[in-house]
């Protein structure tokens, strides 16, 4: 009788050690690997992306075409639409595919992602909308719809 | 139940900058089974101990605390390793408890107080996410006055319980401490004042000093030196991370040190001069504090002086750790206070050397892990409160750790998660609810005075309306495109 608690006591400080090696391993990996997979992940994922253009946005008179998914909307630089508003959170919002379609996504924004006059947190994008993000107002264009000439103004 | 129905917003708004925080989030099935594992071991353990009852009684709280954290805590993308470690020092904590008890019975006071606390950790939790108001100045001062009322309360109100130090407050037949929670409002006043802008200015650093000097004196009428410490050692954390100017650390430090070797002097001077009585009030009372603080010195230093009365604490305690094998000993040696300030000494007696340097081990742990979330942390003002909390954690424990093996003078205050203090389980437990909200990640612009905000908000509109219409306007004269619509 007297053998068994010492033995339950090594057993329990095993599975303490056991646990404290798997959740500080399970954590502490994934940063690296990710520093280690994100070069060839992003390479692959990008283009294939690529495509024909499918849409635009209009910000302040440019059209900005849609070249990737996911296309990130902010204030921060390394975003791929750059909008210099104060009102617009640092990342604001991303357009994204989700099961073939394109979908605009707030990102946790602090003024929210107004789209139609409706404030949404996930929407399928068609083309068309009005796009409120702060105060700054953003139009989507469909490129499909109008095969026009307006390509030529794209300054990227 | 509130944090839930958060998540699902959360979960739908990954951050570009991790890709890795989904797998980060979901845990695999190991370190789940493990721990199941080890809480079952943990129940042969107490049967053995023949402590069945009380065990079996306290694993409904345990197990609803532990697991429902980890589902909230898996689903709001929190720090998870982080609280696997609190999760299985709130085990051992539990272990050493039910130990404790004097006979095997339900421990009713104990579940609830179990019950209180993760109330108090799931609305605090929750407050902080959807609080923001608590960074502004308006919001800063409101905590301030509210520290001070909690300090007068407890002189006006205050009692002793069990002999000690007279910082209780009864409301409707419990007590609780009112400086445990005093603990929480100080670091995030602190965090208020000097990390809401990227530079603290003057007066913010006088104001953070004139606000430590309050917590202090009140502490020291009270005669809590062990939170006094802990409140002193958080203000130095908090200048010397927090204040880009390294000078103002250095100075505050050796103006803290200059003061307390004079003090130190003076007490030492009043003493010899007084002979330690006087009949003018004050002084008696200023004397008796002295006392208390020299006897400390005293008593660590040579603790069989007084063997029945002051040195009979630490006494008991190394008679305890003596006793003590590498896996738990039968012998139980009588210690004053065993569920509190004496628990360290008592975990190592009944459970033995290695799961003492386990729960060592994990409070080390802690610390690592609060770390990270601290340097992962963007906005200044969580970074700061996540320091603060994380610090005054891990301060507490090695002061109550030290002080039981013997290393420092004895402080009474409680080891987080293990002992059984009421209201300090309930700090702790708001402290760790804190920071795992921060390590989510998705919170509030600390930087940014929300109780101002719609003022800030209109005039930025308005300044960006007119830039947006001068901008389209040129961009049509040169496009000759209209794309953007009205407004």
């Amino acid at each position: 009788m007297s053998f068994i608690k010492p033995l339950l006591i090594a057993v329990l400080v095993i599975l303490t050690v056991l646990i404290i090696v798997k959740a500080n391993r399970f954590v502490t990996d994934t940063p690296e690997q990710k520093a280690d997979n994100n070069p060839p992940d992003t390479k692959p994922a990008e283009p294939p992306m690529q495509g024909p253009i499918e849409f635009f946005l209009v910000y302040v008179g440019r059209r900005v075409p849609v070249t990737h998914y996911p296309f990130t909307i902010g204030s921060r630089n390394d975003n791929d639409l750059i909008i210099t508003d104060s009102t617009v959170s640092r990342q604001h919002a991303e357009l994204f595919r989700k099961n073939g379609q394109v979908c605009l996504r707030d990102l946790g924004s602090l003024n929210g992602t107004i789209v139609d006059n409706v404030p949404r947190s996930e929407i399928p994008i068609v083309g068309g909308e009005r796009v409120q993000l702060g105060t700054t107002v953003l139009q989507i264009e469909r490129a499909m719809d109008d095969v026009s000439d307006d390509t030529q103004f794209i300054r990227r | 139940m509130a944090m839930k129905k958060k998540t699902p917003n959360l979960t739908a708004k990954p951050k570009k900058k991790k890709p890795a925080r989904p797998e980060l989030r979901s845990v695999g099935s190991q370190p789940i089974l493990l721990f199941v594992l080890f809480q079952l071991v943990s129940l042969l353990i107490m049967m053995v101990s023949g402590r069945t009852t009380a065990y079996l009684s306290m694993l409904v709280p345990l197990v609803i605390i532990t697991y429902g954290g980890w589902l909230i805590v898996s689903r709001i993308g929190a720090e998870i390793t982080f609280f696997i470690n609190a999760a299985m020092l709130l085990t051992f904590g539990t272990m050493i408890q039910c130990m404790l008890l004097k006979e095997d019975v339900v421990p009713k006071s104990l579940i609830l107080i179990y019950a209180l606390s993760a109330g108090a950790g799931l609305i605090a939790g929750f407050l902080y996410r959807r609080m923001p108001g608590i960074a502004s100045a308006n919001g800063t001062a409101a905590l301030m006055v509210l520290s001070v009322i909690l300090y007068l309360a407890t002189l006006i109100l205050g009692a002793a319980v069990g002999g000690g130090v007279r910082n209780w407050i009864r409301i409707g037949g419990m007590s609780i401490q009112p400086s445990e929670f005093n603990k929480c409002i100080y670091v995030l006043v602190m965090a208020g004042l000097l990390c809401t802008k990227p530079s603290p200015g003057r007066k913010r650093i006088w104001t953070s000093i004139g606000f430590t000097l309050v917590n202090l004196g009140f502490l020291g009428i009270q005669g809590e030196f062990g939170t006094f410490l802990l409140i002193l050692c958080t203000f130095l954390a908090f200048i010397f991370l927090f204040v880009p100017d390294i000078r103002v650390f250095l100075s505050v430090f050796s103006v803290i040190a200059a003061a307390g070797a004079a003090v130190t002097a003076c007490c030492m001077a009043l003493l010899r001069v007084t002979g330690g009585t006087s009949e003018f009030g004050p002084m008696r009372f200023v004397l008796a504090q002295i006392k208390k603080i020299s006897n400390r010195f005293v008593y660590w230093l040579d603790p069989a002086s007084d063997a029945q009365g002051a040195g009979y604490q630490i006494l008991q305690a190394r008679k305890a750790l003596l006793n003590s094998n590498l896996f738990g000993s039968e012998t139980t040696t009588p210690l004053s206070n065993p569920t509190n300030d004496m628990v360290f000494p008592a975990l190592t007696e009944r459970c033995g050397l290695l799961i003492a340097l386990t729960v060592c081990v994990l409070f080390g742990l802690l610390l690592v892990r609060g770390t990270r979330i601290y340097f992962r942390c963007r906005d200044r003002y969580h970074q700061a409160v996540c320091a603060g909390l994380c610090f005054q954690l891990i301060l507490q424990a090695f002061i109550i750790i030290g002080g039981s093996i013997g290393m420092f003078p004895l402080t009474g205050i409680t080891l987080p998660l293990i002992s059984r203090g009421g209201s300090s389980l309930m700090s702790t437990f708001i402290f760790l609810s804190v920071i795992l909200v921060i390590s989510s990640g998705k919170l509030w612009d600390g930087r940014r005075d929300y109780s101002s905000y719609e003022t800030k908000l209109q005039k930025a509109r308005a300044v960006h309306s007119n830039r947006i219409s001068s901008l389209r306007d040129r961009s049509r004269r040169r496009t000759g495109v209209d794309n953007t619509g009205e407004s």
